[in-house]
């Protein structure tokens, strides 16, 4: 027995499961994504764009298409395992690619899924039951490292672990804000939803989903507790699919997690359906020299230690987080935090003339100003927008200012940007965003009483 | 009195303490189980409501308002003497101002008709308007004639004309005109009418659609509507587009609602008492029934809801000192315009994000994680 942990050897079948579920699960977004007329309402209708990178342009309405076909056709070759490593590495670029055009679409579950089909790039999960094993046989191996799996347990636990960490503020766990707007909004909701309203009910709700994010992964880790702890995955995953408009994220965690169960299991799954389907494939002698561990060992070191650090960046960063969202994203902090704002913008020609209050939707969508009214760097990426837009009406040097009244967990809605500030003076960087104004919490709300 | 008395004084007024205070707990334990409301059927109860008690009783009387509106114009049509002029231009006016109790029920119905555009497309076009009369070819309902028709376009007709002589300019032509357009007026407004107080919306709308609160249910088309009415319509279309705001400055007199006569400031004020109405649930029938303000109450939010009605009582204060005729005030002082702009952004924000996040309201119907 291979005393060196990471390249113990367990059977392929859990990693396999994965590839199949994964696979299935992003074809089906893709199509989902298309059934709603999204691709056009969220990437081709609207005439500007949050992008995160301006290098990363628009591919234009073909490309866009295009993208959405490679991820779909390449989410069928991780499912069906052919080409599996270009389908793997297709699927991460298309799908990465079409995030990365505007920061209005992030979701914490499509960063997960980026990251997921990277990580997908680099394991052995074609080595069985995969058109790649029929088609060149002595790709087949019926054991790999345990470091594979390992690693996807690693991204899931990061996701819960985090997104516990985050509920570990006053807000949620002391108001049980924002879940006590959310839930009594849902009180029509069958068999659960009578029970909305009653006002202890937030607390009980946010308090069990805290613990459940920070202690599930080790209740599905350690055998004895892991039935138990599936079954309560698939009803907190089942709940929030209920309650909330999360699409398919529920589903990709539920089927994601199949993969604490353990190998042996998986094996014996896997041979049932072997058979089932009649896939035989011939058994090769196994080569030596094939783990690619002590290789990459480095590069997943860094890997692992970016995604541990990234959630904590907002700690460099003064004011209160919620509200100024200096490193909220790529955080885990998923379904957080109640925040919706009305934000205007003026412009003015540089001798404070020609006053013009901006209509949002003459340059934005109804989503896309939902999201920028709330999250300062698309403020001032917007603000910088305009200003470029009025320079060529014949603006010269266009001042930009902007009114932003934002409510955040039920406070009465308060200022988020300083009105007097040229925001066209602003650099976009890294720098803290001194003008933003400071958060009142205890504005239009009870205090939380202090011991 | 005797001690006895004095004794027997003294308990009774203790018994009679002791049931007041125990009343008062009964009492309590009654308000605390009332607050624990079914939300889903105070939503439903909301919907039916403003249904029932302010939006179908505001079409049924648009409806009489279009037919006698249209009466009058055909009585001046056949016989164009003074008296008649003044009830016409009186039922326009008036219709006018009824009309902005029913526009802003932006949704369902009302936007499927196209029934704002029909009614009430400004500026007006007074050339293509003389145009139609003088060639005779047009045509009525088109998208290409929606300024030369509705009620802006009577506007034109009926206030533009010299006061010294006003009955002279009316040819027969221009009779005619007139009476296609109330006529145009009256059916639209028919249709409208049966749709909403005949038709299957109301079922569904007051029924399954009425529990919830995503975007298409009562709830979420109501105030995404009535969202929407009141950005696009009432302060943009009434106040900031007129008042230079969407142009760089450069002050729009000709954009105002009513340009001819002189009560656009009315119409404005009328539209926002339709609004606070709205909120308040003050029914157009005996009815009553809870309202959006007591649902704020209902989910422990009592600062926000009076903060609207504040807000509601600075706004129509600042609209009542405006001249009658807002394109008069903007001559005067665009300032003061300006300042009901800005008090009716206080109310976009307060109904746009306040009040939806803490209902729940969704805006659109994207995936989200909470951000």
């Amino acid at each position: 027995m291979n005393r060196y942990y990471p390249t113990q050897l367990i059977p392929t079948a859990p990693l396999v499961h994965f590839r199949i579920l994964f696979g299935l699960m992003m074809a089906l977004s893709m199509v989902r994504f298309y059934h709603h007329g999204w691709i056009e309402s969220l990437y081709i209708e609207p005439v500007y764009f949050f992008s995160y990178f301006e290098s990363l342009a628009h591919p234009g309405t073909t490309g866009i298409y295009l993208l959405f076909l490679t991820a779909f056709l390449s989410a069928l070759g991780i499912m069906l395992g052919l080409f599996y490593r270009w389908s793997a590495g297709l699927f991460f670029l298309s799908f990465t690619y079409i995030e990365l055009i505007d920061k209005t679409n992030y979701l914490n579950h499509y960063y997960f899924v980026s990251l997921v089909a990277f990580v997908l790039i680099f394991l052995p999960a074609h080595r069985d039951f995969s058109l790649d094993t029929l088609r060149r046989p002595q790709l087949k191996r019926t054991t790999i490292h345990r470091w594979t799996t390992d690693l996807i347990k690693f991204q899931l636990a990061l996701v819960y672990i985090f997104a516990g960490i985050a509920k570990l503020n006053p807000d949620w766990l002391f108001r049980a804000m924002p879940l006590k707007l959310w839930l009594p909004a849902q009180s029509h909701v069958p068999i659960i939803g009578p029970f909305l309203s009653y006002d202890i009910t937030p607390f009980i709700f946010s308090w069990s989903g805290a613990i459940y994010d920070l202690f599930i992964v080790f209740f599905l880790l350690y055998r004895p507790t892991r039935w138990l702890a599936y079954l309560a995955v698939v009803g907190f995953h089942i709940a929030t699919a209920m309650l909330f408009q999360i699409g398919i994220f529920p589903y990709v965690m539920i089927i994601s997690t199949l993969i604490f169960f353990s190998p042996a299991i998986h094996e014996k799954v896997l041979n049932k359906i072997k058979k089932w389907t009649g896939f035989i494939s011939a058994n090769y002698p196994m080569t030596k020299n094939w783990g690619s561990w002590q290789k990459m060992k480095p590069f997943w070191m860094v890997f692992i230690i970016v995604q541990l650090i990234l959630p904590l960046r907002f700690l460099a960063y003064p004011g209160h987080l919620f509200w100024t969202e200096q490193g909220y994203r790529f955080s885990w902090r998923v379904m957080l935090m109640e925040k919706a704002g009305y934000t205007t913008f003026t412009i003015s020609d540089e001798m404070g003339k020609k006053t013009e209050w901006v209509n949002n939707r003459d340059y934005l969508t109804a989503q896309q100003e939902k999201m920028m009214s709330t999250q300062p760097d698309m403020i001032l990426q917007f603000a910088h927008h305009l200003a470029e837009t009025y320079k060529n009406k014949g603006y010269q040097n266009p001042i930009v200012r902007c009114q932003s009244r934002v409510t955040l967990n039920g406070t009465l809605s308060q200022p988020l940007v300083d009105p007097t500030v040229n925001l066209a003076a602003v650099n976009r960087d890294w720098k803290h965003k001194s003008w933003l104004l400071p958060f009142d919490p205890d504005f239009g709300r009870k205090s939380i009483p202090k011991k | 009195m005797g001690y006895s008395k004095f004794i027997n004084m003294k308990y009774s007024l203790l018994a009679l303490m002791v049931c007041f205070l125990i009343s008062c707990g009964e009492k309590t334990e009654t308000v605390s189980t009332d607050e624990m409301i079914d939300l889903a059927e105070l939503r439903q109860e909301i919907a039916i409501h403003i249904t029932n008690d302010l939006i179908l009783p505001a079409f049924q009387e648009l409806n009489r308002k279009a037919a006698s509106l249209n009466q009058a114009a055909v009585n001046f049509q056949q016989e164009a003497n003074q008296d008649n002029l003044i009830t016409l231009r009186a039922e326009h006016q008036e219709f006018w101002n009824i009309w902005q109790k029913t526009s802003l029920y932006y949704f369902g119905p009302s936007v499927n008709n196209g029934l704002r555009a029909g009614l009430n497309t400004y500026p007006t076009d007074a050339d293509k308007i003389e145009n139609n009369i003088a060639t005779g070819t047009y045509q009525i309902g088109s998208l290409g004639n929606q300024d030369a028709e509705g009620l802006p376009a009577l506007d034109y007709l009926l206030n533009s004309i010299e006061e010294i002589s006003p009955l002279a300019d009316f040819s027969e032509a221009r009779l005619d005109y007139i009476q296609v357009l109330t006529s145009a007026i009256q059916t639209k407004v028919s249709a409208s009418n049966d749709d909403w107080n005949k038709g299957v919306f109301v079922q569904q709308f007051t029924g399954t659609d009425a529990t919830g609160t995503d975007v298409g249910s009562a709830l979420g088309l109501i105030v995404n509507g009535i969202d929407l009415h009141f950005q696009r319509f009432v302060r943009d279309g009434k106040v900031a587009i007129p008042a230079g705001l969407r142009s760089a400055g450069v002050v729009r007199p000709q954009s105002v609602e009513v340009l001819y006569g002189n009560y656009s400031t009315a119409l404005l004020r009328n539209a926002l008492k339709a609004y606070q109405d709205y909120f308040n649930g003050t029914s157009l029938t005996r009815n009553d029934g809870p309202s959006i303000l007591e649902y704020l109450r209902k989910i422990d939010q009592p600062d926000l809801a009076d903060q609207i009605n504040t807000h509601f009582t600075i706004l129509l204060e600042k609209v009542d000192r405006l001249d009658p005729s807002i394109a008069q005030q903007i001559e005067i002082d665009n300032e003061a315009l300006i300042e009901v702009f800005l008090s009716m952004q206080d109310l976009v924000a307060i109904f746009k994000s306040d009040m939806a996040s803490v209902m729940g309201i969704s805006i659109t119907n994207q995936d989200n994680d909470g951000d």
